[in-house]
């Protein structure tokens, strides 16, 4: 299985929110309260055990190898037949309204079959769903429909880059083939690069943990305040997202 | 910055100030391994990835940079060849500069001595490639603005990084065809020329180069001298929120006669106009053609993607109707794709040849000189350590470090700075970027905060020097600010209830400005001269002194009324 991936270079992040914004442009995304599949959120100045920080966590969907949000749907569930665009190979589930694509690895929502309850919402650690009420599936008996971050796959399948990368003034976000050797992501992976773990709760910035300096900052997030504390270990987070500690950064 | 291998940034706030080609060119240097040294009271973004911060006492740059220039003069630090061959003026900056020693810039700038010594050897190691940015916004405190720049650049040449990878370049100039505006002046309205003109006559001596002084403007219209003014125009800038003590400037405001804007948002100098001109965003109108002369040179126009809604026009059909009204005749194209195409002729372009290769083409680069071909463009060539046109003026030949006052006891500075989503005053409306950053926060110490009891994210109000009060604003406890200073991003606190999403939201730090002071050079407005204490549930604080001034640096008084 191919799994898509992107690191988030916070070194070279400057908190922009220019990646928030063509999201939501994309997708038109609206800008109700908690509405929105990508994010930034401003983290210090604060003091860390390794002198002051001020940094970012610019966020998303991490479409994760155990998402937890995909055994909570309670919607009907259909076959779906999934086809690998490279080998045309092709594998039918059993999904409810959301799922894990076996062949991008991306998690995914049928909004035509969504029933907008939330269960999904609240069962992501990182706040990265949210319930647009103002549309539901009225056939069905919804209330809403689930929205996420989908990779941007409809861009990705036709060559485009996620609106999100595309726009990054700084280029900190790259977007590729987490399981292949020679892609820059993997490339990122080999040189240190970390995944998103959910080391504590809290709105100010922790260090990564073997991170040396103030410049190698946090890797380890918040959660949006309104969301529960969920327990990192239950959730075996692969995440697709990494976010880069510079441990092998180069030096002269 | 991309080829520095180490930059130093006084005060300017990189990163936050979203300054796209520049802000990619400095995270370029930095992950090409540049060493970063920034010098800010507050930890900024540029803070938070630099190798050195130093949180230094707010009006006391210029001690710092004097005291460094010194330190690399008798640490033989700098680049002795370039000082010789391409600087005039060594042996007197050697002099001036002598008395400022480390342990004195440490007690001005309450900065530790070690760290002092770290950043600039940190700098001097890189020499010649170090990048000493001056920054945007950065006339802050009047009369030593223009010698603190210069400090900046003496260190410059100091180093040798003057025509040099990672230092200042030389520009390669565009060469756009000329277009006149307007071919003759009309004999049917020929302007009064009036006796004395608030450009030439002014009694700044550099500042006719850069056109009239502001507050010479404001005065102008409020005094009635030289002369009187009835009439302003104003074209896409919000004179009320962009122009320091926003009291005065609404004063003459309301003297005039006749106000007219060409506005694409109804913010306040819109809504005090007598007419606005609904001006075309920049999707729906062509500009002038954009040449850039730096590193990467290229030549681009901006061009309509969708037709001006309702009743918008361009800023050239609208200059050109009310000349026409006005029965001025001239103007020397039919429109703006005719002025676009003799611009172009000047690099053998025509705009559908500039599209077909994309809408940007680039241009060969000459940025760099090798030392025998460095001349500057001075009287003698090289670099000026010492400024005899300046003296003639009566101004210092080479900079001085003079105090600005100190904030008075139970106030702390107003600094201000840039809201990397918003551009001015001007984006606070927008939905998508309102809905990221919908208002400014006031950075409070996080020890003052604990003293005054004020909690993160609670609403508090400025008052100023002069009892001049803010919005509410909500307060971000955070050491990454100093005691003696305060900080908020500038543009929001919109007074125009047309605005109806910026409304209100957050403080205005212009109006926070009443006390400026010009630079004697070019009449700069002072920006960091206004002091501020919190006003909690309608009962004043006063800011707990924890950052005791040194004798040398006199306090503000604060008038008693």
């Amino acid at each position: 299985m191919k799994q898509y991936g992107m690191i988030i270079n916070l070194d070279r992040c400057v908190g922009c929110h220019a990646c928030a914004v063509a999201c939501r442009a994309e997708w038109q995304v609206p800008t109700r309260e908690g509405y929105r599949r990508n994010w930034v959120h401003r983290l210090g100045p604060a003091n860390t055990s390794h002198g002051m920080s001020f940094t970012f966590y610019p966020g998303l969907c991490n479409h994760c190898d155990s998402p937890a949000c995909v055994p909570v749907c309670p919607a009907d569930t259909v076959a779906k037949t999934f086809t690998d665009p490279e080998t045309g190979k092709t594998r039918t589930m059993e999904v409810a309204a959301t799922w894990k694509d076996p062949f991008n690895g991306t998690v995914q929502i049928d909004q035509s079959r969504c029933l907008g309850c939330g269960a999904c919402r609240d069962a992501c650690p990182y706040g990265a769903r949210y319930v647009n009420t103002e549309v539901a599936n009225e056939d069905i008996g919804g209330e809403g429909i689930a929205d996420k971050c989908t990779f941007c796959m409809p861009r990705v399948e036709k060559g485009l880059a996620p609106a999100c990368v595309q726009t990054c003034i700084t280029d900190a976000r790259i977007f590729g083939v987490v399981n292949d050797p020679k892609s820059e992501v993997a490339a990122y992976i080999r040189k240190g690069a970390r995944r998103l773990e959910l080391l504590d709760r809290t709105s100010t910035p922790q260090e990564m943990p073997e991170a040396a300096d103030r410049r190698r900052m946090l890797a380890s997030l918040m959660q949006p305040a309104m969301r529960r504390v969920k327990t990192a270990g239950l959730l075996g987070l692969a995440g697709a997202m990494a976010v880069q500690g510079l441990a092998g950064e180069e030096d002269e | 910055m991309a080829n520095a291998r180490a930059m130093l940034l006084v005060g300017s706030h990189i990163g936050e100030n979203i300054h796209v080609s520049h802000v990619r060119e400095f995270i370029a240097g930095l992950q090409n391994g540049a060493k970063l040294v920034v010098v800010d009271p507050r930890f900024s973004t540029a803070a938070g990835k630099a190798d050195i911060h130093l949180a230094i006492r707010p009006g006391t740059d210029t001690a710092l940079m004097l005291a460094w220039i010194n330190y690399v003069i008798t640490h033989n630090l700098y680049d002795r060849k370039f000082v010789a061959n391409h600087c005039q003026g060594f042996d007197a900056l050697k002099k001036e500069v002598s008395g400022y020693s480390m342990e004195w810039a440490a007690r001005i700038c309450d900065l530790r001595i070690e760290d002092m010594k770290a950043a600039i050897e940190l700098l001097a190691k890189a020499s010649p490639q170090v990048n000493i940015h001056p920054g945007r916004h950065s006339t802050w405190y009047g009369r030593g603005d223009v010698g603190r720049h210069r400090s900046y650049a003496i260190l410059t040449a100091l180093f040798g990084a003057i025509g040099v990878p990672g230092g200042i370049y030389f520009p390669s100039p565009v060469p756009l065809g000329h277009v006149e505006c307007v071919a003759e002046k009309s004999e049917k309205v020929a302007p009064i020329e009036p006796e004395v003109s608030l450009r030439e006559d002014s009694a700044y001596p550099f500042s006719s180069n850069f056109g009239t002084v502001t507050a010479d403007i404001i005065r102008a219209i409020n005094t009635g001298k030289p002369y009187p003014i009835r009439l302003l125009g104003i074209n896409g800038v919000n004179v009320i929120q962009t122009i320091p003590d926003p009291y005065e400037t609404m004063k003459a405001l309301k003297s005039l006669d006749f106000i007219f804007c060409e506005e694409i948002m109804a913010g306040e100098t819109a809504i005090w106009s007598d007419i606005i001109l609904p001006d075309a965003v920049y999707l729906e109108r062509y500009d002038g053609v954009y040449a850039y002369d730096g590193l990467t040179p290229y030549v681009t126009v901006r061009q309509p993607v969708v037709e001006p809604l309702f009743e918008a026009r361009s800023p050239y059909w609208i200059a050109k109707n009310l000349a026409k009204r006005l029965d001025i005749p001239g103007f020397t194209c039919p429109d703006e794709r005719a002025f676009i195409a003799k611009e172009l002729e000047g690099v053998d372009y025509s705009l559908s040849q500039l599209n077909k290769e994309g809408g940007l083409v680039t241009l060969p680069a000459d940025p760099y000189r090798k030392p025998d071909k460095l001349k500057l463009d001075t009287a003698s060539g090289k670099v000026n350590l010492q400024v005899e046109d300046f003296e003639d003026e009566d101004l210092d030949p080479i900079p001085k470090f003079e105090p600005t006052p100190a904030p008075p006891k139970g106030y702390a500075r107003l600094i201000y700075g840039r809201s990397p989503v918003h551009t001015f005053s001007r984006t606070m409306n927008n939905l998508w970027l309102h809905n990221e950053i919908p208002e400014n926060k006031l950075w409070l110490n996080d020890r003052v905060a604990r003293q005054l009891g004020i909690k993160d994210n609670e609403v508090v109000v400025l008052e100023n020097q002069d009892g001049k009060r803010s919005n509410p604003v909500r307060v971000l406890v955070t050491p990454g600010i100093r005691p003696d200073a305060v900080y908020m991003a500038h543009g929001f606190g919109s007074k125009s209830p047309l605005l109806s999403r910026a409304h209100g939201k957050g403080a205005a730090d212009g109006f926070m400005m009443t006390r400026n002071e010009e630079d004697p050079f070019m009449g700069a407005t002072s920006k960091r001269t206004n002091f501020v204490r919190i006003i909690l549930g309608g009962k004043p604080l006063a800011i707990p002194d924890l950052c005791p001034v040194p004798d040398e640096i006199p306090r503000y008084t604060i008038k008693s009324a």
